[in-house]
């Protein structure tokens, strides 16, 4: 394809450095993201509580992440007398790899993506599935009972919001035909699949805040209750490695549910690429549907307060999980009616 | 289930507005809030106007004022022994204020008081006075005279 | 004998033995089956906890997440109060005073001199009087804006508390401008107030009136009808009317179960019996009615703030002639005698005893800590609940720690 962006990488990284470049970008891209979002998380939160944010290192505050980072990494690394060595020193890292890797697949533009998956879709959520053991991990590792607390919440909660979360995708694999993601999006460029699959876009939302773990659902951090949860015994820069999982989760959900049900990259009314001018375009209108969520994720975390553990749990059963079963097959039926059969 | 649309929609639209308002931080030091006039800062003494009947010393609820002889001769003061005050472990309660007869000892706006070294706040009472209000008592006296 | 020095080589850890013994408060609760004392967690909700509101220690009997036993250990800010009045004159307790519940000065204050004022049968000069009344409901609003701050903290919510700390600004200002200090007043004197309203006050009180009430339905509509709010904490910390009465509870504990007392009412002091006021009353005894109890006596301080400016004589002695100010009021004598009184305080029943001997220093003050009764009855409000609901009903208890450990 006469494609000059591709054939300059092409040209530039011969193929089998490709894949070191791509895995690169994704960590970098991760973790820039999440330094950013902690800087745009606190500025937020200050606006919605009418005060200022961060405002003193560099303009606006920009340069306060970097400040952050710095602090982290001269704390001293404090490892409890009798936490589990190994796990202790593991868990933060277990934790946010997943999401670091679950970036591959995801398509920023047409051809922009580090490696277009022809099972996209599907490797996202079975690799953003490990992230909860790294919580598990780190909670059990910690010979705190609050640490323990969190922990087991965390395993409780993702036990239960799992199979609404997948069963959403689902339905959206479906109507596309495809589990590649750029796939996914391309299928969305005359029509977004949110007004086909409202019901599966609230379901996947609140299954993906539950996964976030951000209030009103972080059961397993839990601020409040159980000091800080999973992360209690944690200080340094493996505390920032959580905190920076966490920031950085937040916009995979974001990024997650803006490819399965907004259109990824697509408008409906611009071409999907063939150019470098439209693939920049296609960037650009990515970040912004990604910025959208990502405003609604926090308004939602400063707005209202934390569901209890126990309640939490039992909609997640009761109510999303047969909610997301009807979902399914309303989206057998849409799928039959648009497609003229299977 | 009930679908708490309009709770969570009357919730959503109050912070969303809160964040069109301005904030309400006031930017230390760079801006400060105004005190009132009234406000129990820092102990300022005119020693001029002591005359050692150590009621503020008596009735400092955590004796952080005591009185201490010094080598000066004001009007009144015959004894000449004047109030010293820690003003590390004061409370700032004003009550030596309150029950001072002769308005001597006062409390001064001034509350930015931290200092890195601990022994600069071993003050004497003349220190004290000397710093705010004696000098305005030289001034005010300069001015009547001159 | 001289015991060694301990140094970090010679210091061992001692490791806890396999059964935990459980302290005897809750051993009581612990059933006799191995099993199931196997299966008990002791989780010590310590001294230093994002949410126990100031240093109160539980030990919590955990089975799961379901609370078995509560055993509060208080004591971490005991300051022996009680026994520093017994140094200095009846001015000198007053400073103490500010630093008992420190969220609400200006009714500690309140309790202790209408206690000396009674002992002492001193007639308080009736714009001291609406003075008085105006200040302590200013107090009032203050201080429950400072419960819930930290309430919606405990349920999850975090962007209240700002707006609490932001409005009870304007409160605090105003005692601010009266008295010279924002948290320990320091202000009310036996027999009235300790200096005169300054000019343009009025004024300000009734700005910060029209201020509240726009804050108030604010709060309102983030939090009463939230769902989430609601869930988190109806049916969450019930407490029976008769545990309340019985257990000593007073202040929103005991409106919120249901019971119609209220120390303004029940035996008006100063001006609150010319007052048109309501008290609100709820008889569901959870979080959620107590609440909304303070909630709405939030509403009813502003009605009161604003008949006392209404009504504020322009002219008046702000303290009692016969005691006095400054040096006066430190040599204050009340005949002897004992004398016990109460005023309707931000947590509930601010009660002070004082024994006079006829000096000027009293012999003996006793101060009845609202809080310490509130608190009481926390076991019985949270078992069979969880973890996340004995945060939120220690959270509507409203504790304060200065006035709990005294």
């Amino acid at each position: 394809m006469a494609d000059p962006l591709t054939n300059l990488i092409e040209t530039l990284i011969a193929p089998p450095y490709a894949w070191f470049i791509g895995a690169l970008l994704a960590v970098g891209f991760v973790l820039g993201v999440g330094g950013i979002m902690s800087y745009v998380m606190r500025k937020i939160m200050a606006r919605i509580q009418t005060r200022l944010g961060p405002n003193r290192v560099g303009p606006f505050g920009l340069l306060q992440f970097l400040a952050d980072g710095i602090k982290f990494m001269s704390k001293e690394d404090v490892i409890p007398s009798r936490a589990d060595p190994w796990g202790f020193r593991i868990a933060p890292y277990l934790a946010i790899v997943p999401i670091i890797v679950a970036f591959v697949p995801l398509p920023f533009s047409n051809q922009v993506i580090v490696s277009d998956l022809s099972v996209g879709i599907l490797f996202i959520l079975a690799i953003s599935a490990v992230a909860p053991i790294g919580e598990i991990v780190a909670g059990w590792a910690s010979n705190n009972k609050y640490s323990m607390y969190g922990a087991m919440r965390a395993a409780a909660l993702d036990v239960a919001y799992e199979i609404p979360l997948i069963l959403s995708a689902i339905a959206v694999v479906m109507l596309a035909g495809t589990m590649s993601t750029t796939g996914i999006a391309l299928a969305q460029h005359h029509l977004w699949f949110i007004l086909l699959q409202p019901l599966g876009a609230l379901i996947f939302f609140v299954a993906a805040l539950a996964k976030a773990g951000v209030v009103p659902t972080d059961l397993p951090e839990s601020e409040s209750e159980l000091v800080a949860g999973y992360f209690t015994e944690y200080s340094g820069m493996k505390f920032g490695v959580f905190f920076v999982g966490v920031l950085a989760n937040i916009v995979f959900i974001s990024a997650l549910t803006v490819l399965l049900y907004f259109g990824g990259w697509t408008m409906p009314f611009l071409p999907t690429g063939g150019s470098w001018l439209w693939n920049l375009v296609g960037i650009l209108v990515f970040l912004a549907k990604v910025a959208v969520f990502v405003f609604i994720v926090l308004a939602t975390w400063f707005t209202l307060p934390r569901v209890r553990a126990d309640q939490f749990l039992s909609i997640g059963w009761k109510v999303l999980f047969p909610l997301s079963v009807v979902n399914l097959v309303v989206a057998v039926a849409e799928v039959y009616f648009l497609k003229g059969g299977f | 289930m009930r679908v708490p649309i309009l709770a969570f929609a009357k919730g959503f639209k109050e912070t969303l507005t809160s964040m069109t308002k301005a904030p309400v931080t006031v930017e230390y030091p760079e801006e400060m809030r105004d005190v009132p006039e009234n406000w129990r800062g820092r102990i300022k003494l005119y020693l001029d106007l002591c005359v050692g009947c150590t009621t503020c010393s008596m009735v400092c609820p955590n004796a952080s004022c005591q009185m201490e002889a010094l080598d000066y001769q004001a009007p009144k003061n015959k004894r000449a022994i004047f109030p010293r005050v820690d003003i590390v472990s004061c409370i700032y309660c004003g009550l030596c204020e309150e029950t001072c007869p002769t308005d001597a000892i006062r409390l001064d706006k001034e509350f930015k008081l931290s200092e890195y070294d601990r022994g600069v706040f071993d003050y004497d009472s003349y220190e004290l006075s000397k710093r705010e209000g004696q000098l305005e008592l030289e001034r005010e006296n300069e001015a009547k005279a001159g | 004998m001289t015991t060694p020095a301990i140094t970090p080589d010679n210091v061992t850890l001692k490791t806890a033995p396999a059964s935990a013994e459980f302290p005897p408060a809750l051993a009581r609760l612990a059933t006799k089956s191995a099993a199931e004392k196997q299966r008990l967690v002791l989780l010590n909700v310590g001294p230093q906890h994002p949410s126990t509101h100031g240093v109160l220690r539980l030990r919590v009997l955990l089975d799961g997440e379901i609370v078995r036993g509560v055993d509060p250990v208080i004591g971490y800010l005991h300051r022996g109060v009680e026994k520093l009045w017994e140094d200095g004159s009846y001015l000198q307790g007053i400073p103490l005073t500010d630093r008992l519940d420190y969220a609400a000065a200006m009714h500690n204050n309140y309790a202790f001199v209408r206690a000396c004022e009674v002992l002492g049968n001193v007639q308080v000069p009736e714009k001291a009087q609406y003075i008085r009344v105006l200040t302590a409901e200013i107090q009032r609003v203050a201080s429950h804006l400072l419960w819930l701050g930290p309430f919606c903290l405990d349920s999850g919510a975090v962007t209240p508390f700002f707006w609490c700390m932001r409005d009870r600004e304007g409160a605090i200002a105003l005692l601010e401008r009266l008295s010279g200090a924002r948290l320990t007043y320091n202000w009310y004197r036996i027999g009235g107030v300790k200096n005169d309203l300054p000019p343009g006050f009025l004024d300000e009180a009734a700005r910060y009136c029209d201020y509240m009430e726009e804050r108030l339905k604010e709060y309102w509509n983030l939090l009463a009808e939230n769902d989430i709010f609601v869930v988190r904490t109806k049916k969450v910390g019930v407490l029976p009317k008769r545990l309340a009465i019985n257990y000593g509870c007073s202040g929103p504990m005991l409106r919120g179960s249901g019971v119609a007392y209220d120390q303004r009412k029940a035996h008006p002091y100063d001006v609150y019996g010319r007052m048109k006021f309501d008290v609100p009353v709820r008889t569901g005894g959870d979080a959620y009615d107590r609440f909304i109890v303070r909630m709405k006596e939030m509403t009813e301080s502003i009605r009161i703030i604003r008949q006392c400016i209404a009504e504020m004589p322009a002219t008046g002695d702000y303290v009692s002639p016969e005691v006095g100010e400054g040096a006066r009021q430190h040599r204050f004598k009340a005949p002897p005698g004992e004398v016990y009184a109460a005023i309707e305080g931000g947590r509930g029943e601010y009660g002070c005893l004082v024994v006079s001997d006829g000096t000027s220093k009293p012999y003996r003050f006793k101060w009845r800590a609202p809080t310490l009764s509130n608190l009481a009855p926390l076991h019985d409000m949270v078992v069979g609940l969880k973890i996340p609901d004995l945060v939120v009903s220690l959270g509507s208890i409203d504790i304060i720690l200065g006035d709990l450990d005294r």
